[in-house]
C-alpha cells in the first residue's frame, strides 16, 4: 500500500511543477473516492438490482432472470399481506412521532430557555441520549422481559397497585404490542430529537429573543412567534430523517415477537425480509415491495418539503 | 490530462483499499488459496488414479463443517480428532442458530463461494436440500449404510425423489412424555411409567388427566407447560405432511390440535409458558408443570441441563419417568451431508463414515451421552445396560429401542419450518379465543400462499 501511494504522491508532484502552480482540487477527487466506490458497489448496484429484479420472477434457488412485466407491481397492490404490512408500519410510525417531536420539542424550549438555566443540562441531555447507545436486541429483550406474561415485573407491579385484577398478555394484544413497540421507538428517539432541535435553536440569533423580551413578550409567547417559525427547516429535517427511518423500522419488532400477535407489529421491512430470505424465498416479490416502498417514502419526502419550503418563502415575504 | 490523473488516483486508491481490506478481514484464511494451489499440485497426480466410484483426493487443506447444535462440534473434537491424530487437514466447525441456519447457508451454497464441505440439516428442513442439487449422492462416495443397521426411516428421509441417498445421521429421535413423579403421585395417584402411561393413553384421557392435575393442585401445578408442547406431537401423527404433490394439505390431526388446545387454554390447564422460554426451563426445576413431551436428545440437552434451580439449588434429577405418552412421535433429528462440488470429498466421507456407522465410536459415544442412535446392531448390543438415574433407573434407552421401529418421517417436507411457525401463531390465537376456527385456518392458509405463492392451492 505504501508503495502506490507514494507513486500517487510522485505523479502529482510533477504535474505540479509542471503546470507552475499548486492546485488543490484534486485532493478532492481522493477523499471522495472511497465514499462513491463503496457508494456505486454497495448502494446503487443493490438498487438498480433491485428494480430489476422486481420485473422478474426469481425465487428460491433459481439463478435465471425470467422478465414477466408489470405483474409483481399489479400483484403486490392486492396483496393483503403487504398492505397489511404498510398499515402496521404507519401506525407505529406516527404513535411514536408524534409524542416524540412534542416531548423533544418541550425538552429543547426548556434546556435553552436563558431565562430558566437549568442546571445539570448536560447531565440531562446525557441521559436523554443513553437509549439511543443502548444496541436493538438488548432494548428488545429487556422489554420482552419487563411485558412478559403471566409473571412479568410489568404485570407483578400493575397487580399489586391493583390497576389490573389478572395478569394481562401484552404480546397477544394487537394494541398492547403496538403501543409498546412505538414506545421503544419513541423512547430511543426523543433525545436524539431533541439534542438536533436544541441545536437548531441554539442557532437562532439570540438577539431576536433579547428584542421580543425587552418588549415584554412572554415564553409561550417567544415560542409560538419567533422560536418555532425559525426552527422550520430543523422541524423539516427531523421529520424526514424520522420518516425514513421509521419506514425501515425492522429490529425492534423482529426482536420482540416476529411480528406476533397475529402479524401486528410486522412491518414493511419485516414483510420484505420474510419474502427474501424464508419460506420460498421470493425474491421478486421482496423487490417489488422494497421499491414500493422507495417510492412511498419519495414521495411523501417531495411532498413535505414542497409545502414546508412555501411556507417558509411565505414567511419570508411577510 | 487533469482527468487521467484523477482516474489514476482513484485507481490506486482501490487497488490500495482492496488490498488492505483482504488482509484485514481474512485473518485465518490468509494462505487459503496459496495452500489451496499448493495443495492440488501436489496431489494432483494422485487424484487421476482414484477409482471413479470412491471420494475424490482432498485437494483442500480445511474441512468446513456448519452445524446448528454443538453436538457435531463434541464428537469431532472429543472423539473423531482424538482417534484421528494425524489428518493432515484442519477441521472447521461452524454453529448457526437454527433460526438463521437456512438463510445463511442458501446463499453461500447458490454461489459455492466459502460454503461448507459438510453440513448439518435438521428435521424441520432435510427434505429441501436432499431434493436439490447441493448435496451429493453418497452411495456413490462409497458410504453404504446396510438396510438392517441403519434404522430404515432415518435413510428414507435422506433419500432424494429418484432414490440417491443424500445424507446420513448417526441419531433417532422418537419422543416421549417426561414427567414429575413426585407430583403424578400426588396429584394423579401413581407414580410408576406403567401406571402413569395407563392414565395417559390417549388425547381425552390427557385432557381429563390434565384437569384432574389443575384442580387437585388448586392451579399451582399444571399437566403441560404450553401448547408448543403439543404440536409436534400431533403434526409427527398427521397422514399427510403440509405438502403433497406440490398441493397445500391441512391434515385432520391438525385440526384436532386446534381443539384441543381450545379446550386446554379456555379452562387455564396450561402454565403459559412457551417452548424454549425462559419459564419454559425454569418450571423443570419447580412444581409448576407435570410434564414435557421431549424426544431422545431432549433428555439430555434440555431436561438434565435445567434440572437445578437456581433459586433453592434443588435437583429434580431422580424425580422423572418416562413414558410413552398419549401418541407416539418424532421429533427433530440432525443429518449430515456433503456439498456438491467439495474439494474434500474424502476427508467428508471419512468424517460422515466415522459419525453415522463405526461401531467403537457410536457404542463409547452413545454410553457417554445417552443419545439415542439410528445404528440399530448397537443399540441391541448396548440398550440393555442403561439404568438412567436421572429417571430413577429407569432405562431410557430399551424403551426408545422399542419405539423408534415404528417412526414414519415420510410426512416431512422442506417446508416445514416455516409452515409450522405460521401454524403455531393460528393456533394460539384460536386457543386463547382471539379468532374463531375458520378464520384461524384461512388466516393460516392466507400465511402460508404468502410465504410459498408456488404452491397449488
Amino acid at each position: 500500500m505504501n508503495q502506490e501511494n507514494n507513486v500517487g504522491v510522485l505523479r502529482i508532484k510533477k504535474t505540479s511543477k509542471r503546470m507552475g502552480k499548486a492546485k488543490y482540487s484534486k485532493y478532492g477527487y481522493f477523499f471522495v473516492a472511497p465514499f462513491i466506490i463503496a457508494f456505486i458497489l454497495f448502494q446503487l448496484y443493490p438498487i438498480i438490482y433491485t428494480f430489476v429484479l422486481s420485473f422478474t420472477d426469481l425465487a428460491g434457488w433459481e439463478t435465471k432472470l425470467d422478465f414477466v412485466g408489470v405483474k409483481n407491481y399489479v400483484a403486490i397492490v392486492k396483496n393483503s399481506h403487504f398492505i397489511r404490512a404498510l398499515q402496521n408500519t404507519w401506525i407505529i410510525w406516527v404513535i411514536n412521532f408524534v409524542p416524540q417531536i412534542a416531548i423533544a420539542l418541550m425538552l429543547a424550549k426548556w434546556f435553552t430557555d436563558t431565562r430558566i438555566k437549568l442546571k445539570g443540562a448536560g447531565l440531562f441531555k446525557t441521559t436523554f441520549y443513553m437509549p439511543n447507545i443502548i444496541t436493538a436486541a438488548s432494548v428488545a429483550i429487556l422489554f420482552y422481559t419487563l411485558f412478559s406474561y403471566p409473571v412479568g415485573p410489568v404485570n407483578q407491579i400493575l397487580m399489586k397497585l391493583n390497576v389490573l385484577a389478572e395478569p394481562f398478555d401484552f404480546f397477544r394484544s394487537k394494541t398492547g404490542t403496538r403501543l409498546i413497540v412505538a414506545f421503544i421507538q419513541f423512547w430511543m428517539w426523543y433525545g436524539s430529537t431533541f439534542i438536533v432541535i436544541s441545536a437548531g435553536i441554539l442557532g437562532i440569533n439570540p438577539s431576536l429573543f433579547e428584542a421580543a423580551r425587552i418588549d415584554g413578550a412572554s415564553s409561550w409567547q417567544i415560542f409560538k412567534k419567533i422560536t418555532l417559525p425559525l426552527l422550520r427547516p430543523i422541524t423539516l429535517y427531523v421529520l424526514i430523517t424520522s420518516l425514513v427511518g421509521g419506514m425501515q423500522m425492522f429490529d425492534i419488532p423482529f426482536l420482540l415477537t416476529n411480528g406476533a400477535p397475529d402479524f401486528a407489529v410486522e412491518t414493511l421491512t419485516m414483510y420484505i425480509y420474510k419474502q427474501a430470505f424464508t419460506g420460498n424465498r421470493n425474491f421478486y416479490v421482496a423487490a417489488t415491495a422494497s421499491i414500493v416502498l422507495l417510492v412511498i417514502v419519495l414521495l411523501i419526502s417531495l411532498v413535505i418539503f414542497k409545502f414546508m419550503n412555501r411556507h417558509n418563502k411565505e414567511g419570508v415575504n411577510k | 490530462m487533469k482527468k487521467i490523473l484523477s482516474i489514476l488516483m482513484v485507481l490506486t486508491m482501490v487497488f490500495s483499499l482492496a488490498a488492505c481490506g483482504a488482509k484485514d478481514t481474512e485473518p485465518s484464511g490468509g494462505g487459503k488459496t496459496g495452500n489451496d494451489k499448493a495443495g492440488s499440485d501436489t496431489t494432483g497426480k494422485d487424484t487421476e488414479t482414484s477409482e471413479p466410484s470412491g471420494p475424490a483426493e482432498n485437494k483442500g487443506k480445511k474441512l468446513v463443517v456448519w452445524t446448528f447444535t454443538d453436538e457435531i462440534e463434541k464428537m469431532i473434537n472429543e472423539y473423531y480428532l482424538r482417534h484421528n491424530p494425524d489428518l493432515g487437514y484442519e477441521i472447521e466447525i461452524v454453529v448457526i442458530p437454527n433460526d438463521q441456519y437456512q438463510q445463511k447457508l442458501d446463499p453461500v451454497l447458490g454461489s459455492g463461494k466459502s460454503a461448507p464441505d459438510v453440513f448439518a440439516l435438521e428435521a424441520a428442513f432435510v427434505k429441501k436440500y436432499v431434493n436439490s442439487d447441493f448435496t451429493k449422492d453418497l452411495k456413490t462416495l462409497g458410504i453404504a449404510p446396510k438396510a438392517d443397521e441403519t434404522l430404515q426411516y432415518v435413510l428414507d428421509t435422506v433419500t432424494d425423489e429418484s432414490g440417491s441417498l443424500k445424507g446420513m445421521s448417526w441419531q433417532a429421535t422418537p419422543g416421549a412424555f417426561f414427567y414429575r413423579r413426585s407430583l403424578a403421585k400426588k396429584y394423579l395417584g401413581v407414580s410408576e411409567p406403567e401406571e402413569v402411561q395407563g392414565l395417559l393413553s390417549d388425547f381425552d384421557q390427557f385432557y381429563e388427566a390434565a384437569k384432574t392435575v389443575n384442580d387437585k393442585s388448586g392451579g399451582e401445578t399444571k399437566l403441560v407447560s404450553s401448547l408448543g408442547d403439543l404440536q409436534n406431537v400431533f403434526l409427527a401423527s398427521r397422514e399427510n405432511g403440509w405438502v403433497v404433490d406440490n398441493k397445500f394439505v391441512i391434515d385432520p390431526k391438525a385440526e384436532e390440535l386446534l381443539e384441543i388446545g381450545k379446550k386446554l387454554e379456555s379452562e387455564g390447564l396450561t402454565n403459559q409458558a412457551e417452548q424454549w422460554t425462559e419459564s419454559w426451563f425454569a418450571s423443570m426445576s419447580n412444581d409448576q408443570v407435570m410434564g414435557y413431551f421431549l424426544p431422545t436428545w431432549g433428555l439430555h440437552y434440555v431436561l438434565k441441563s435445567n434440572a437445578v434451580n437456581a433459586n433453592t439449588g434443588e435437583s429434580t434429577s431422580g424425580d422423572w419417568g418416562m413414558i410413552q405418552g398419549p401418541s407416539p412421535y418424532f421429533w427433530g433429528g440432525t443429518w449430515l451431508t456433503v456439498r456438491e462440488g467439495t474439494k474434500m470429498e474424502k476427508a467428508a466421507v471419512d468424517l460422515i463414515n466415522y459419525i453415522a456407522l463405526n461401531k467403537d465410536f457410536l457404542t463409547e459415544y452413545a454410553k457417554n451421552s445417552g443419545d439415542f442412535l439410528a445404528h440399530q446392531s448397537v443399540v441391541e448390543s448396548i440398550k440393555d445396560s442403561y439404568s438412567e438415574e436421572f429417571l430413577a433407573g429407569q432405562n431410557h434407552y430399551a424403551k426408545f429401542a422399542e419405539m423408534a421401529p415404528s417412526i414414519d418421517a415420510s410426512i416431512l417436507t422442506g417446508s416445514d419450518l416455516d409452515i409450522n411457525n405460521l401454524f403455531a401463531e393460528q393456533l394460539t390465537a384460536y386457543s386463547k379465543g382471539e379468532k374463531d376456527k375458520e378464520t384461524a385456518l384461512a388466516d393460516f392458509k392466507a400465511g402460508v400462499q404468502s410465504a410459498f405463492p408456488n404452491l397449488d392451492y
